[in-house]
């Protein structure tokens, strides 16, 4: 056997493992029990509360990284490659302790203070965006940075001397060809922030109609031995999911430059 | 006209030491260097783009060593080029008007004549992606260009193009620069192309301006061992002065007993009698067998060894001395066709073609 064959037999495989993890779920549902799950008050305020924070900490993410992976990618300062260091901490703890993180730090003196007196994020939903936040920002700079890395940063030069200012050059020339860098920490970060699940039930809670999101739904209703109800939200999840980065994939391609 | 005077830049483990540089309004001023001998960092510290330890920068005696370099008025062409790919070829032409919020009508006719000139009008509306090398190369010399800048910076502009290309952009280049007189100041470590293209040249070694002179006379007579060596001089000796008559040197080298004689400006100044110099020769300078008779300067040797080169042909000359002697012979089949392996030849310098060195 070649090893073209082996590869693509690899490929299918893995396919495979995954079609039939969400095809044998079908066998629990009743198509007629289906919508009517869908369309449930507490099913849809997880669905809407999921998106709208998935969005909000998605945006809050983009934001800090992209001025990050500037930082990172284009300027050696003090403790650069520390902060480099810390931004893989997403990656390798997993999100309960990082949530478990977050909820030590709301009960110093210096996160009561916040609590009280600026923003109040224990078992609120400003704490799902902020568990949310805190898993997806690092993720985001990183694949910025990669990005970045790869436009040399003589085109900022040229324009520099062409009469733009730091900021200007780095708006009109830089940001547009970072278009495909940035719409792939955005899927990325909004994907990863729709299935967040350790971090936002440690820090947020998981409750009915106030901070469960799809993710925690998942784990209640499966707590609870309700396996329909569990399997549709998993269905919405997949789907939703897939169809976001389908979308946003599509978008990427799109050739501006004809 | 830009002065540099003690300019001192650091970059990690590398300097740039005790820069002084005049550019003069109009002229074509190349700096060439090896690779790694700091000119980029010369370029990017001019153009304001790093950090200036000490020295000034000024322009028609305005100090604009702190100014940003948005404020310098001057372009900056890199060696990849760097076409916006966002922008189509027009919008990378505009792009210097648009940020400083210029006039476009003032500068209209300016960018036309441009286009025109080299021939880039029908491809206004296209991305540089879809632009060949050529065509990239002329658009981003006009981008440069059209805001009228105080100085055109190019870096090793050729560098990503060979042959025939390379050739017709340089001459494009000359051209381009014979019509619009702008003060341009490039780098390159391409002997060739710094001889084609420029009035005045700098050599620049291990971060240091070692010579600066008109073309002609940097080419023939160097005026360090650095800028000689590199400047692909084969023949350089050492000697010692016998014998300074006005403007002659007399100079005995290795174990020949004829003098050499060599003139040398000011060489009551440069020298007295007894000092060692070194002195050389280009090799296309040595002549061959001769028909003339020369007073001076003549020497016997056997040829060693025959490189062809193509378009010439590069004699390895043992000396009677036991000296080697490189010489440069063009057209052989035709001008030189007793020239081979074994043969014994005389050769001759004149001594208004030979450099010398202070040790």
């Amino acid at each position: 056997m070649k090893f073209k064959h082996i590869s693509i037999a690899a490929a299918i495989s893995l396919f495979l493992i995954y079609f039939i993890l969400i095809f044998s779920m079908f066998s629990f549902v009743k198509p007629g029990h289906f919508f009517e799950i869908l369309t449930s008050k507490r099913v849809l305020f997880s669905l809407k509360l999921s998106f709208i924070t998935a969005m909000i900490s998605t945006i809050f993410s983009i934001s800090i990284a992209i001025p990050t992976a500037y930082a990172l990618s284009r300027y050696k300062f003090p403790g650069s490659q520390f902060v480099d260091l810390i931004l893989e901490l997403p990656l390798v703890i997993s999100p309960v302790a990082l949530g478990a993180a977050l909820l030590i730090f709301f009960n110093t003196s210096a996160g009561n203070f916040i609590q009280n007196n600026i923003m109040s994020f224990v078992y609120d939903v400003k704490g799902i965006i902020l568990a949310q936040f805190i898993t997806t920002a690092g993720l985001a700079t990183r694949i910025i940075k990669a990005a970045m890395e790869e436009i040399s940063p003589r085109y900022e030069k040229v324009a520099r001397c062409l009469g733009a200012s730091g900021i200007q050059s780095f708006r009109t020339i830089t940001l547009p060809m970072l278009r495909k860098g940035i719409i792939s920490a955005m899927i990325i970060s909004f994907a990863k922030s729709l299935g967040e699940f350790g971090a936002t039930v440690t820090l947020a809670g998981a409750m009915p109609g106030k901070t469960e999101t799809i993710s925690t739904a998942i784990y209640t209703k499966l707590a609870s031995a309700h396996l329909e109800e569990t399997v549709v939200l998993i269905l919405i999840l997949i789907s939703s999911g897939i169809t976001f980065i389908f979308l946003a994939q599509l978008l990427s391609r799109k050739k501006k430059y004809d | 006209m830009i002065n540099i005077n003690n300019l001192n830049v650091k970059a990690g483990e590398f300097s740039l030491q005790n820069i002084n540089l005049n550019i003069e309004e109009h002229r074509f001023h190349v700096v060439i260097g090896p690779t790694g001998s700091g000119k980029t960092m010369l370029l990017e510290s001019i153009l304001g783009l790093r950090n200036i330890e000490s020295g000034t920068i000024s322009s028609n005696s305005e100090n604009i060593t702190r100014l940003p370099p948005e404020k310098r008025n001057m372009s900056y062409l890199p060696q990849d080029i760097c076409l916006f790919p966002n922008y189509t070829v027009r919008e990378n032409i505009y792009y210097s008007l648009k940020v400083k919020k210029l006039d476009y009508k003032k500068f209209d006719a300016f960018i036309n004549h441009l286009t025109d000139f080299l021939n880039i009008e029908n491809i206004m509306d296209r991305y540089p992606e879809n632009l060949s090398g050529g065509e990239k190369q002329r658009v981003a010399l006009v981008r440069s260009l059209a805001m009228k800048p105080r100085l055109l910076v190019l870096d090793e502009p050729f560098s990503s193009i060979d042959g025939v290309l390379r050739e017709e952009a340089q001459r494009m280049l000359k051209e381009l620069y014979s019509e619009l007189k702008i003060t341009t100041l490039m780098v390159t470590h391409d002997f060739d192309e710094a001889f084609f293209l420029a009035d005045d040249v700098s050599v620049i070694i291990d971060g240091q301006i070692v010579q600066t002179a008109p073309k002609e006379k940097l080419y023939n007579f160097p005026r360090s061992l650095a800028a000689a060596k590199f400047l692909c001089f084969k023949n350089i000796y050492k000697g010692t002065v016998t014998d300074i008559s006005g403007e002659i040197l007399s100079i005995i080298w290795g174990n020949q007993k004829n003098p050499l004689k060599i003139k040398c400006s000011c060489a009551h100044k440069r020298f007295n009698i007894g000092d060692e110099l070194y002195w050389g020769i280009r090799s296309e300078n040595v002549i061959i067998n001769s028909n003339k008779s020369h007073e001076t300067n003549n020497f016997k040797g056997i040829i060693k060894k025959i490189y062809d080169r193509g378009k010439r042909d590069t004699l390895i000359i043992e000396l009677e001395n036991q000296m080697i002697l490189e010489a440069d012979i063009y057209n052989r089949s035709i001008l030189y066709s007793d020239v081979s392996v074994d043969k014994k030849i005389n050769v001759h310098f004149s001594p208004s073609t030979i450099f010398t060195i202070n040790t």
